[in-house]
């Protein structure tokens, strides 16, 4: 039964990049505690529909509602995991020092004071790195960084979590535990993510939306089919859907130490 | 030593050492943020339009009679000018930066050039603001320099934290309520005033070397913001301290012998880590 106060409440959006039209009226409702993953082709509009959600970008045509209120006086309670490649890894910091810029907002003087230390490090601890927390950033894993940006995102208490690919250059093994600690959050914390490997994470997720310039949400439990990677589809109760698997740099493990 | 010998006797010796001493905090504190956020062609940009505000000053000087616009009083007009140009005109990809920094380059180069050939007798000491003229630092230059440094400090005191989410991810800035357009633009004031203190030093072309090189060969050994600004300081020192004895000594030309010692000491230190940091530990 969907609730009159959907988190996210997308109504007849159309967006286009110059001439290019990327989304096509669309419509979507994200309820809160679900723990959704957004799947399509490339440029189907997955990453572009995010940054709607953060009012980054403007819709030409309908409308955006997060927390019932326009996109940018939502932003206190998003926090936004961007795709880790855009990271340079090697940046001057410890773990900490990267989550702290999370409460970047309390305008501290020099250094944060210790209650904000002390509010991520809890984060940290919370994403399975109390062991880390002095640890620079350039000697984490591909896996423990993902999860460092995830208690960046964290520290600034939102009530929705969005993810551009978290799974992108993870092994199996740390996709796993990545999900694993998304399900744990997921008991507070409302959940948007691009992903790609669905046939990894649908049994954690709760519902899956296929973005291809239009949009169709279905609950997981209703998904008839997960595609393998050799066929690239999913198939959802009203029709089938696109999906970029198989592309061959998400299944690298080069990353992992 | 000649030099120690000299530095008790004589009062300019003393100006330069604390000229220098400025001119490496500055180096440390912002060449931190610009060797991070890896905006090295933008000090070329800004150092060269100093020469605009130079030549500027001493045709106002020598034809006008305007004594108060120094050529350090000109050098800032300039470089405030040319970075607030810069930040202005590739704010949201209005123009390209590599085209908006080639022009503020060259256009800088170009005034100065214009100016001297108004000025009579001004083409003689030309060298000095190219090339550097540490030891002709006076000392109302002195106060100007500890008054900017002092700017330095206190608006990296209170915009820390937002220069390094900006060098770490523009958009997660914006996403926590900051205009990234403010905070580039305060940083980018604060690169141009760095500028205008290391020209004292080492001269309008060689400043690129100056506020890049301390902080990056630190950089090479570290994973910590606090220690690239502390220790780029301390290598800026020694970078110009090394280059002032070598210079003295053998009669050599002061900037120039500082940036060879520095990039020459980069490359020993980038050679250093290849050889003896293990490649599973190597930073870069």
């Amino acid at each position: 039964m969907p609730s009159p106060n959907p988190i996210v409440n997308i109504e007849n959006l159309c967006f286009s990049y110059d001439s290019r039209e990327i989304l096509h009226d669309v419509n979507l409702k994200i309820e809160e505690g679900m723990f959704a993953a957004m799947v399509g082709p490339n440029g189907g509009g997955k990453t572009t529909l995010l940054k709607l959600i953060l009012g980054l970008l403007e819709p030409d045509h309908g409308s955006v509602k997060v927390f019932g209120k326009d996109p940018k006086s939502a932003r206190k309670q998003i926090g936004y995991v961007p795709q880790s490649i855009l990271f340079d890894p090697h940046f001057p910091a410890s773990a900490l020092d990267i989550v702290l810029m999370g409460r970047i907002d309390q305008k501290p003087w020099w250094r944060f004071d210790r209650n904000n230390r002390d509010v991520a490090t809890q984060k940290l601890q919370q994403v399975g790195l109390a062991d880390n927390i002095d640890t620079p950033f350039a000697q984490l894993s591909g896996g423990q960084r993902q999860r460092v940006l995830i208690a960046q995102a964290l520290a600034s208490e939102p009530k929705l979590l969005l993810l551009d690919e978290p799974d992108a250059n993870l092994d199996q093994e740390n996709t796993t535990t990545l999900f694993n600690l998304l399900r744990d959050l997921n008991k507070s914390v409302t959940i948007l993510q691009v992903s790609h490997n669905l046939s990894l994470v649908s049994q954690f997720i709760s519902h899956v939306i296929c973005v291809n310039q239009t949009v169709d949400m279905c609950p997981t439990g209703q998904m008839q089919a997960v595609g393998t990677d050799r066929q690239g589809w999913i198939h959802l109760v009203h029709n089938e859907c696109p999906v970029t698997s198989g592309k061959p740099h998400h299944h690298h493990h080069h990353n992992e130490i | 030593m000649a030099f120690l010998y000299d530095l008790i006797e004589f009062d300019y010796l003393r100006r330069t050492l604390l000229a220098v001493l400025l001119a490496s905090l500055a180096s440390g504190l912002v060449g931190s943020y610009v060797v991070v956020r890896r905006q090295s062609y933008m000090i070329g940009a800004i150092s060269h339009s100093l020469l605009g505000g130079i030549g500027l000053a001493r045709y106002l000087q020598t034809v006008h009679g305007i004594h108060w616009f120094t050529p350090l009083v000109g050098a800032l007009a300039a470089a405030l000018l040319a970075s607030i140009a810069i930040s202005v005109l590739t704010q949201r990809n209005r123009f390209r930066q590599d085209i908006v920094l080639s022009a503020v380059w060259s256009l800088g180069v170009a005034a100065g050039l214009t100016a001297i050939a108004f000025t009579p007798g001004y083409a003689e000491d030309l060298n000095s603001y190219l090339f550097g003229s540490i030891l002709l630092v006076a000392k109302h230059d002195i106060v100007i320099m500890t008054i900017l440094v002092a700017v330095i400090v206190l608006v990296i005191l209170a915009m820390h934290n937002q220069f390094i989410a900006l060098c770490f991810n523009e958009e997660m800035l914006a996403l926590r309520g900051f205009s990234t357009a403010r905070v580039s633009f305060v940083l980018h004031l604060l690169i141009a005033i760095t500028v205008v203190i290391l020209a004292q030093v080492v001269g309008i072309v060689l400043v690129l070397v100056l506020l890049v090189i301390p902080t990056a060969t630190v950089a090479t050994f570290t994973n910590s913001f606090l220690k690239m600004m502390v220790g780029g300081t301390l290598v800026c020192m020694a970078f110009c301290i090394t280059g002032l004895l070598t210079s003295y000594q053998f009669d050599l030309p002061t900037g120039a012998t500082i940036v060879e010692i520095a990039v020459a000491t980069y490359l020993v230190a980038s050679l250093a880590k290849l050889v003896f940091v293990k490649p599973g530990q190597r930073k870069t």
